[in-house]
């Protein structure tokens, strides 16, 4: 079976129809999306009515969370002050326009879902604040797919598509405890996959175009899906709505609204 | 004796004047720039022989040279008959590679300068913009981003931007960028630390471009510097890092 997983829409309606056109030509049975459909774009109540309509099954993303249990649910979110301060007039803005009815739908998103030996998530298991980075080590990359019990993990977060293969992992561990050295322990982990399947609304690859994934649970096929939509569209959306040009600016680049996500550890430096 | 330095945005004229001192003390003047010297900021980072003087001392008897740097917001062309009056030996920086007859009559010796792009250097519609910082503590990832929006045209089209920043991690930092340049990263500048209060040492930003967005410039910067008790909780860590390093030279091995 075909499925499509997308991710990170950022109340960007143009790119999501896009790509929902895009999943119907590839003639995908089953459509996932791992969260984040609001915040920075211009049409929040549209992505989200979108979804519902569809019932497309989704998991909750940062900024789903955060309009719901408000601002800041991680504290050190913004990798700047000046992300910070974007973030939070993107924010307010969000939480001006979203309708009661789509903030209840946001607010009873799960933070994971898992069909049989597939796993989806926005960030990681762990928190949907967490960034899984294409080049993060492999030793924390595998525990994080080990700790949902599937053999794929599919997350979104970064904005940027890969496809990573964590195989022939061996693990040893060595307890210690009162003196006392038990016997190693070793592990073998099978084949494991990470999937992370980019950004419908706010790509960061360097272009405005959307991304997502079609997954073959039969074959384990993955393709990355690079999709053109009007994104002038969406820009003039963001001036006329009275949220930062440079949201718009960025949008046009394919460099993300406001921040930059270069961390895998998620280490605030301020 | 006094020379004159001109050229083009970018192409180098006081990297060129850094480059000669050698053992002799240096006088400089950089007329027009008012509360924004970035340059003789700079370059008295570089080396303490160089003697920064104001417009009214510039015919002062003095055993140095004095390099008078002519800005490009200045009318260099127009200059000539007064420099000659003052018996100015002119130099003129152009673009390696680049021919440019009116600037090469102007000067009594040609410097090959940087490669930056003076197709784009020579628009009559260029405008200058100019930002005092000084008192201000910039947060570096916020800066960073600014800097590359900046450069890559969101707030106009920017053909030279210069500055000096006080940053979180309490150093002051060079940025340069030049259209047509390499890109080149922030460098820190020869200064000691500041870790009491907020700076009162110079900083600031000069951009020379089309089309600037001046006003939205100064917020977006704005918004990139620190609030007071982030500056004291900076400085208090950095303080804090330098006394365990104080103290973890003082261990004696035996």
């Amino acid at each position: 079976m075909k499925i499509a997983v997308m991710s990170c829409i950022h109340s960007n309606i143009e790119a999501l129809e896009a790509v929902l056109l895009d999943i119907e030509q590839q003639k995908a049975e089953k459509i996932y999306c791992l969260g984040d459909l609001v915040g920075y774009g211009p049409s929040p109540n549209e992505v989200v009515e979108t979804i519902r309509d569809l019932d497309i099954p989704t998991v909750q993303g940062c900024w789903d969370e955060d309009i719901v249990e408000g601002l800041n649910a991680c504290e050190c979110s913004y990798p700047s002050l000046l992300a910070e301060k974007r973030g939070k007039i993107a924010h307010q803005w969000t939480q001006e326009q979203l309708t009661s009815e789509n903030k209840t739908y946001l607010a009873q998103l799960p933070e994971i879902r898992k069909v049989d030996n597939l796993c989806f998530v926005h960030g990681s298991p762990h928190s949907n604040h967490e960034y899984l980075l294409a080049n993060m080590d492999v030793f924390t990359a595998l525990e994080r797919v080990l700790a949902t019990g599937a053999d794929v993990l599919f997350c979104g977060h970064t904005h940027i598509p890969y496809m990573r293969s964590l195989k022939d992992a061996q693990l040893q561990i060595k307890v210690s405890q009162d003196n006392e050295v038990f016997q190693p322990l070793s592990f073998e982990a099978p084949l494991k996959r990470i999937v992370n399947v980019g950004s419908v609304g706010e790509p960061r690859h360097g272009r405005p175009n959307a991304t997502y994934v079609n997954y073959e649970t039969d074959t384990q096929q993955v393709v990355i899906r690079e999709v053109a939509y009007d994104y002038q569209k969406t820009c003039k959306k963001i001036i006329e709505k009275g949220l930062p040009e440079i949201f718009a600016w960025r949008l046009g680049r394919g460099w993300e609204y406001a921040e930059k996500a270069e961390d895998a550890t998620h280490v605030c430096t301020r | 004796m006094i020379i004159a330095v001109a050229g083009p945005p970018g192409v180098g004229k006081t990297t060129w004047i850094s480059q000669q001192i050698k053992d002799q003390p240096l006088r400089y003047l950089n007329p027009g720039v008012g509360k924004v010297p970035i340059d003789q900021t700079w370059l008295k980072t570089v080396s303490d022989r160089v003697e920064i003087i104001l417009e009214n001392q510039l015919l002062l008897t003095s055993e140095a040279i004095t390099y008078l740097e002519l800005g490009w917001n200045l009318d260099f062309l127009g200059m000539m008959p007064l420099l000659d009056q003052l018996g100015c030996h002119r130099v003129m920086l152009i673009p390696e590679g680049e021919k440019n007859q009116e600037l090469e009559d102007w000067g009594d010796e040609i410097i090959p300068g940087n490669k930056i792009s003076s197709q784009k250097t020579a628009k009559a519609e260029l405008k200058l913009c100019r930002l005092l910082l000084t008192g201000e503590m910039v947060d570096f990832d916020s800066l960073e981003v600014f800097w590359q929006e900046l450069t890559e045209g969101a707030y106009g089209e920017v053909i030279r931007v210069k500055g000096i920043f006080d940053v979180s991690s309490c150093q002051s930092i060079y940025g340069d960028f030049a259209v047509g340049a390499p890109y080149q990263d922030f460098r820190e500048l020869n200064l000691p630390l500041w870790l009491e209060g907020r700076p009162t040492r110079f900083s600031g930003l000069e951009i020379i471009g089309e089309n600037l967005a001046e006003e939205t410039i100064a917020e977006t910067l704005k918004d990139c510097c620190l609030p007071e008790t982030a500056i004291i909780y900076y400085q208090q860590q950095i303080k804090l890092g330098l006394s365990e390093n104080e103290n973890s030279s003082d261990v004696v091995y035996s």
